[in-house]
């Protein structure tokens, strides 16, 4: 068995740690990429957690990854809009590329990583109904974001399906179907809204005779081996990048 | 205070899953344009559909932090789906949502009307405009950076009109 | 009295008053069943019953209500409902909440008490019990219509509630789970509940009620056998277009992802040709359509559809509007046909009332008739139309056949999937999908047994 195939291993079976740890992890990192500006530090913050988050997770972790590259070409453009000063590194045909731009892009792009890492160690590792469940009976978020949350999980693949169809009865109808002007994009939402909209006050009013708004968030927190190894992962990179 | 629904909190739920879902799309959209129109056209057309969610929950619930919760809810929900963006989805949500609540706040809540929608939809353009700068090092020259701003902000008021009208065109 | 209701007057707002002297009576054990089509104030009534429409809805209702001894026009007691009371919604679309059948039930549990542990593992026997314990987890979507409803009941029976309210229960399901749910309400009146069904089709719970009302323009009345629909019923003629031009022709399988629903179809459309698809709930006729429309592609075969003037209108005509406005929409449909704007305005009586409104606005019925004119403006050839005449009334109905006639005996082609008997006998020719397979039937039997079952003698 290879390293990595044994810690993935260790950590599913000594069970994951909790949705709030790693919630914790991300704000952090997602935090600290926004404050820092130097190579090495964005190094030391976004190297562990795509680690972490090669190991654990792999298969859902390549479209996200592939996500997070494609948006790089964002970045790239800002770069040379924004920041395309300094000595020139490479010219092809009439465009530029300097110093300063590659420099610009290498930090964003490193800040991003951070976060997309991070974030992704939140995310893929557990489904979205865990961390929903993470969010009202671990952390105890309010039932005004726990409820929506868990609502627009229920609805996402019926909503889907209706964005389908609302995209095919424009095509039918020889409307635009790529949503690039406010007018097409609001025409698109105000179909799906109104259709949801529906939904959600049916929904609701079921709701309200069950007596769903008794509900009351848990704060249940038992600390496992699991997000002590986290916190530590954490607190080694924050010294690595004040000692830096 | 007036307390909310649960079928306030379940259409908060459906204004999360719609922008979660279209916005996942959208960020293709937004680089396609940005690569060929250049970022101040790609920021006046689809910049203001991110600041939406705030004035139409706005003014359809018409309560004290629907604008913030329309705002954040669609961009927590984004952070676990996930999208490459990772938390600062929820970041973004957050902030922007703060400033379009501030809209709502100066007419201490009474008025839910077209130009106040506008405000709301024009306002995260301070809070965005602010997080860019920061994380992506968007720091330009002050009068591109105006111009940048201004993109924005007018983008957003129109994409807060239409979300007027959205919840205007509802069935009740 | 478990339940007692004197209601003066209930709407949703002073204009419109949609309820007025209804009284209800029911004590333990008692199947009331109050029968009434659609538009009737069914829904109406048991938001009203419930304190909804007062309390949610910010609507009027004037009288006295008391549901197990509560009162639940006064907010205190309402806030008490439940565990007093379950209700189960027409469409569990508008009842399932949480993503996984394991959230909505432990959630409900948690409401009437349990702390959250308990409420799990209470929530994991209940699912077991009724034969879902490997779908714990799977998001409900991924449940099938049957599983979606065993759980809705299981969900509703959480607290063991003296008094349960049925929303048209029938409305969305198949046979085999309509008989489950005649189950349940059986057993609910041996152990002594109280039972409320309003419903559209009676002849499914008529033998369990033990009294039967009919609501009629907001006020309940005496039951009687409902056979309004066959004053005027046309005598049933065979009609024959077999000479016509092909304008549509499928043979394979058709099915979602790969799985066929329905084996070996076979389906032929010709131009002036009205085509009915009947079946069941859940046969297969919405996905037939889907197919024939090119939405969805057949698992196997080729749909050959020799015109490019056809059009595809889904059952919910929310999915059709581009507009802001019925002006618009309208402008649309004059744009594509030519047909003056006027002319279109002035086409039904409500239009010009509704022109700066936003389509959505418009009633289910009038929504309806917009769709069925943005259908023809861009199918002149061939339309397909996913159950067209739910939620019409009997003007509503006479507006929607009139223009389908006209258009029809002008050559086009029209293919709708239906409940509708009335529809049946207008057709030009049926086919009924049923157990995986489709075939074609004879018209005036078609008809003579939906008219039937939907509690009607037809003579």
């Amino acid at each position: 068995m290879s390293p990595s195939q044994c810690l993935n291993q260790w950590v599913l079976s000594t069970s994951k740690p909790k949705v709030a740890t790693l919630l914790v992890y991300a704000i952090a990192s997602s935090g600290l990429a926004f404050v820092l500006r130097d190579l090495m530090d964005l190094l030391i913050l976004a190297i562990p957690p795509l680690i972490l988050s090669i190991v654990l997770i792999r298969g859902r972790l390549k479209w996200l990854m592939l996500a997070y590259l494609i948006g790089l070409i964002g970045v790239f453009v800002n770069a040379l809009f924004f920041s395309n000063t300094g000595s020139t590194v490479v010219s092809i045909g009439s465009l530029e590329i300097r110093e300063k731009a590659l420099e610009s892009f290498t930090i964003v792009s490193l800040r991003l990583l951070a976060i997309a890492a991070s974030g992704a160690l939140f995310a893929l590792l557990y489904s979205p109904v865990e961390i929903y469940r993470g969010l009202l009976y671990e952390i105890g978020a309010p039932v005004s974001i726990a409820l929506p949350i868990a609502f627009a999980l229920r609805l996402m693949p019926v909503i889907r399906r209706d964005f389908v169809e609302v995209v095919f009865q424009r095509k039918q109808r020889k409307y635009r179907t790529i949503l690039l002007n406010p007018v097409h994009f609001s025409s698109v939402v105000g179909a799906l809204f109104t259709i949801n909209y529906e939904r959600a006050k049916w929904s609701g009013i079921s709701a309200e005779i069950r007596g769903l708004r008794r509900i009351k968030p848990t704060r249940n927190f038992r600390v496992g081996l699991t997000d002590v190894f986290m916190l530590m992962i954490l607190l080694s990179q924050i010294v690595l990048i004040i000692a830096t | 205070m007036q307390k909310y629904t649960l079928i306030d909190l379940l259409i908060l739920g459906v204004i999360a899953a719609i922008f979660a879902i279209i916005f996942t799309i959208m960020w293709t959209v937004y680089y396609a344009v940005e690569a060929s129109a250049g970022p101040i056209v790609a920021r006046l057309l689809t910049y203001g559909a991110w600041f939406m969610p705030a004035p139409l929950a706005a003014t359809i619930i018409r309560k004290r932090f629907s604008a913030l919760l329309g705002e954040f809810l669609p961009a927590l929900l984004e952070s676990i789906l996930p999208t490459p963006g990772g938390l600062t989805n929820a970041v973004y949500g957050l902030c922007q949502g703060l400033f379009s609540e501030l809209a709502y706040v100066a007419t201490r809540y009474r008025k839910y009307d077209v130009s106040t929608a506008s405000l709301a939809g024009a306002l995260p353009a301070v809070a965005a405009v602010s997080l860019d700068a920061i994380l992506f090092g968007d720091i330009y020259p002050l009068d591109y950076m105006v111009q940048i701003f201004l993109a924005i902000a007018v983008s957003g008021a129109i994409y807060g009109v239409l979300a007027y009208y959205i919840a205007k065109g509802v069935r009740k | 009295m478990k339940l007692e209701a004197e209601i003066t007057r209930a709407g949703y707002d002073e204009k419109t008053i949609l309820l007025s002297n209804i009284n209800v009576k029911a004590d333990e054990g008692r199947v009331i069943l109050i029968a009434g089509s659609s538009g009737s104030g069914k829904t109406t009534l048991l938001l009203s019953l419930t304190g909804v429409l007062k309390h949610l809805l910010n609507g009027i209702v004037d009288g006295s209500i008391s549901i197990n001894g509560l009162n639940p026009l006064i907010l205190e007691d309402f806030e008490k409902l439940p565990g007093n009371i379950s209700v189960l919604m027409q469409d569990p679309e508008r009842q399932l909440i949480f993503p996984t059948p394991l959230d909505e039930l432990s959630t409900s549990l948690e409401a009437i008490g349990y702390p959250h542990v308990e409420a799990l593992k209470q929530a994991s026997i209940i699912l077991s019990e009724i034969g879902l314990s490997n779908k714990v987890n799977i998001h409900v979507e991924d449940l099938s219509s049957g599983e979606r409803r065993k759980l809705t009941l299981a969900l509703i029976q959480v607290g063991d509630p003296p008094i349960y309210m049925l929303d048209e229960p029938s409305a969305n399901l198949d046979p085999q789970t309509v008989a489950l749910l005649r189950d349940n309400v059986k057993n609910w009146k041996k152990n002594g509940k109280t039972v409320l069904i309003v419903e559209h089709k009676i002849h499914y719970f008529r033998d369990l009620a033990d009294e039967i009302y009919v609501l009629r323009g907001g006020k309940l009345g005496e039951f009687f056998v409902i056979n309004d629909m066959l004053v005027n019923l046309p005598e049933c003629k065979s009609t024959s277009s077999s000479e016509r031009k092909v304008v549509l022709e499928f043979e394979g399988y058709i099915g979602y992802n790969d799985t066929p629903i329905v084996r070996n179809a076979e389906f032929k459309a010709r131009r002036g040709e009205l085509i009915s698809i009947v079946g069941p709930n859940g046969s297969g006729k919405t996905t037939l359509l889907k197919t024939l429309a090119g939405f969805l592609k057949p698992v196997d075969g080729e749909v050959k559809i020799f015109t490019k003037k056809y059009f595809y209108a889904p059952q919910n005509p929310d999915l059709v509007f581009v507009h802001r406005t019925v002006r618009k929409e309208l402008e649309s449909i004059a744009r594509k046909t030519g047909r003056p704007l006027h002319e279109l305005t002035f086409m039904y009586p409500w239009f010009t009332k509704m022109l700066d409104k936003s389509p959505y606005q418009l009633s289910h019925g009038q929504r309806r008739l917009l769709e069925l004119l943005i259908a023809f403006a861009h199918g002149e050839d061939l339309i397909l139309l996913d159950e067209p005449t739910t939620g019409l009334d009997a003007q509503l109905y006479e507006y929607f056949i009139k223009e389908v006639r006209t258009r029809v005996s002008k050559g086009s082609t029209v293919i709708v999937a239906t409940h509708d008997p009335r529809l049946v006998l207008e057709s030009s020719r049926v086919y009924i999908i049923e157990s995986g397979k489709i075939k074609e039937d004879d018209k005036c039997r078609v008809a003579e047994s939906m008219f039937k079952s939907m509690g009607v003698i037809y003579e």
